[in-house]
């Protein structure tokens, strides 16, 4: 995990701890009206390990019996007690959780996604791309997330502003009329 | 995009970091993914700059296994585009 500042200010949403491969699906959803969990109604994170592939294909020739080895790579550290945890797998470990960060005035956002990244589609095999699986939808809404907390700010500030320019406008016209 | 590995960072540490420093100042939000932990020499320095990025106003999404504690094999940094230009009047 990061070190530094990032650590001394206890910014990672999941605490630093070891990994797990098992299998995990979706749990419970804990906000389940966030946007990062907009239409996802299922997590298989599985991951199909590369030199599992090769020796199961080898042995699958040989014996058409063997199936390919899974795992689900995660973190298993417990939540940060700042962060608020949106959902869970049902195993208990974190899936998604955010850490609202206030500094000097600004606003940032840690979003912690519990997934090994690559899909399927990529060589490093990871998650399975495939109908049903919500993993995609879920980055997607957090990019989606993070961004449009920008584009709010941006919106709030403009109004802001033109209100206000709007104000000084009115203010020195009705000082020139007297 | 940007990926880096260990022994990329073993020879171009300094350069590397300056790297995302640079480009970190023309994004919003950046997503960090590592394939294990990250090694000591690494975590301190990059920890500092993601910090830095966040109490900008700034977002960071953070994939497996950057919460586990050791190891390093490869990292993955995605960042999303808004040039300089186009920031935000907040900021």
């Amino acid at each position: 995990m990061p070190g530094g500042k990032w650590a001394a200010r206890n910014y990672n949403p999941i605490l630093p701890d070891t990994q797990d491969s098992n299998i995990h699906f979706l749990g419970e959803k804990i906000l389940p009206f966030h946007p990062i969990l907009k239409d996802v109604m299922n997590i298989s994170a599985r991951y199909l390990q590369p030199l599992h592939l090769h020796a199961t294909t080898l042995a699958r020739s040989l014996t058409h019996s063997l199936s390919p080895s899974f795992f689900s790579w995660k973190a298993t550290g417990e939540p940060n007690p700042e962060a608020n945890v949106i959902a869970v797998y049902e195993s208990g470990y974190v899936l998604a959780a955010e850490i609202q960060v206030n500094a000097d005035n600004k606003k940032g956002l840690v979003i912690a996604l519990n997934v090994y990244l690559p899909s399927s589609d990529s060589p490093l095999n990871g998650w399975s791309n495939e109908p049903g699986n919500d993993v995609a939808k879920m980055f997607f809404n957090a990019f989606k997330y993070a961004l449009t907390l920008f584009l709010l700010l941006a919106f709030q500030t403009h109004f802001l502003l033109s209100n206000l320019s709007r104000y000084a406008m009115s203010y020195v016209c009705h000082q020139n009329e007297y | 995009m940007r990926a880096s590995c260990n022994a990329f960072l073993e020879e171009n540490l300094n350069d590397h970091l300056e790297d995302v420093t640079k480009i970190l100042k023309r994004h919003r939000v950046m997503f960090i993914f590592t394939d294990g932990g990250m090694k000591e020499n690494y975590r301190n320095p990059l920890g500092d700059i993601l910090c830095d990025f966040v109490e900008e106003g700034n977002a960071v999404i953070v994939g497996t296994f950057c919460t586990v504690a050791t190891g390093n094999l490869f990292l993955l940094f995605i960042f999303f585009p808004i040039k300089s230009h186009h920031r935000f009047p907040h900021s």
